[in-house]
């Protein structure tokens, strides 16, 4: 039964969550909150698959009860656990289980693979062709296309070419140092690495995969947010546009409506969320994330006093 | 394609790049910053020409080196590679922005202009140029 309605939760959240929120204006006037919701709930539909999972090996009120005595710090006494006989919702259980652990650790071994290779590769090829500059803090490659990034990741750096150190004037440099600085002081890499180890493990479950693509939208708005506490948000604006020039030679540019949007939002004045839309989203965040192993402990709740004595 | 660089490579390829000319490993050895051994001088230089890194006439008893590819070809070839990444979506490098397609990028741009003249009484003068 509790599996039921943790698997119902698991589809109604993951299928149904993801066109709600893709959808709400809200999310770019609050980028950081719309992160920890995104996050929360890709986390939860996973938590939640996982536990309906458990919930069909062992029964619903031995997972609770242990989950209660953990909290009340009795400490895992390991009393009461049944014997387990073999029936075909306890395989199921099993299964799926094995399954779910195994594309999770899949997953998780590719990404984080492919993504320390890149990095070590990126960080010696800049290093020989750039040159460090102290003042600023950045690496310099000595090439005309302005352009910009960070390499995040243990000695990350920021890394400018001489053509964006040409074209950009002090304001706009220094916005965009600022922002790059930003992925990297709040290790926006390790969220993106979460969602795309959860968007490569279940592509087919929609809340990962939006979660995946959302993240990377709302981590550069968070980091833009970050910069204009510096300066005027017209000039990162214009930092963005400056750096977004196609170059004359080639006609390769990307779709670039996230870039316009982003643009868009620097220049309109932007009324921050109401502080009762910030604690009704922060609920919905908290909720996500308890909702899973609350309804595990609900049964346990009521006859949990006893097992202290 | 030219194969990739360890760290002692790459710092070895830096000293070749910025003597500018035919070095030898004694002159290599001089400018980097760490004290080495010659033999390891040696045998990273000679790692780099085995990649393609380097090229390599004898003269004499030693051999002089020099840099197959400069460091501008060089960067350009990484950059090429870096700004092609987009499939890589965020797992290694962070990009500030993507470079926009051209049409779309005027329209944007005659926006903030726009933008900027309404702004322009407020006294902030620096716009796009």
């Amino acid at each position: 039964m509790i599996a039921v309605l943790l698997a119902g939760y698991a589809v109604l959240v993951g299928f149904g969550l993801p066109h709600r929120l893709s959808e709400a204006s809200w999310a770019s006037r609050a980028p950081r909150l719309a992160i920890s919701t995104w996050l929360a709930a890709a986390t939860s539909v996973a938590c939640a698959a996982l536990l309906a999972a458990a919930v069909l090996i062992v029964p619903a009120h031995v997972l609770g009860d242990s989950l209660v005595l953990l909290v009340q710090g009795c400490g895992w006494s390991g009393h009461g656990l049944p014997a387990l006989p073999w029936t075909v919702p306890r395989a199921v259980g099993i299964a799926a289980m094995i399954g779910m652990t195994l594309r999770l650790g899949y997953a998780a071994a590719r990404v984080v693979g492919a993504q320390r290779r890149l990095r070590a590769r990126h960080r010696r090829d800049v290093r020989p062709a750039g040159r460090f500059h102290p003042t600023l803090d950045v690496f310099v490659l000595d090439h005309a296309h302005p352009s910009a990034f960070c390499l995040p990741g243990r000695g990350g750096t920021v890394v400018l070419t001489a053509g964006a150190l040409r074209t950009l004037p002090p304001a706009e440099l220094a916005a965009v140092i600022a922002h790059e600085r930003t992925h990297l002081d709040r290790r926006h890499h390790h969220l993106l690495t979460c969602a795309a180890v959860l968007d490569r493990a279940f592509p087919l479950v929609p809340v990962f995969g939006e979660t995946h693509r959302e993240l990377l939208r709302l981590v550069e708005l968070a980091a833009d947010d970050r910069a204009t506490r510096n300066c005027a948000p017209q000039t990162v604006a214009r930092a963005v546009l400056r750096l977004a020039a196609p170059p004359t030679t080639s006609a390769l540019g990307m779709g670039s409506t996230a870039v316009r949007q982003r643009v868009q939002r620097l220049l309109t004045a932007r009324t921050p969320l109401h502080r009762s839309a910030v604690v009704a989203r922060a609920l919905l965040v908290a909720a996500l994330l308890l909702l899973p192993a609350a309804v595990l402990t609900l049964p346990a709740l009521s006859d949990a006093a006893h097992h202290c004595d | 394609m030219v194969k990739r660089l360890t760290d002692l490579e790459s710092e070895v390829m830096d000293r070749v790049w910025s003597a500018r000319g035919e070095v030898t490993v004694r002159d290599v050895r001089d400018l980097l910053e760490r004290p080495l051994a010659y033999t390891t001088v040696m045998t990273v230089m000679d790692r780099l020409f085995r990649k393609g890194w380097l090229r390599r006439e004898r003269v004499g008893r030693s051999y002089r080196y020099q840099p197959t590819l400069s460091r501008s070809a060089y960067t350009a070839r990484l950059m090429s590679e870096v700004l092609s990444k987009t499939e890589d979506r965020g797992l290694a490098l962070l990009h500030f922005v993507e470079t926009m397609d051209a049409a779309e990028y005027e329209t944007l741009r005659s926006a903030v202009q726009w933008h900027d003249s309404q702004r322009a009484r407020g006294g902030d003068t620096s716009s796009l140029a």
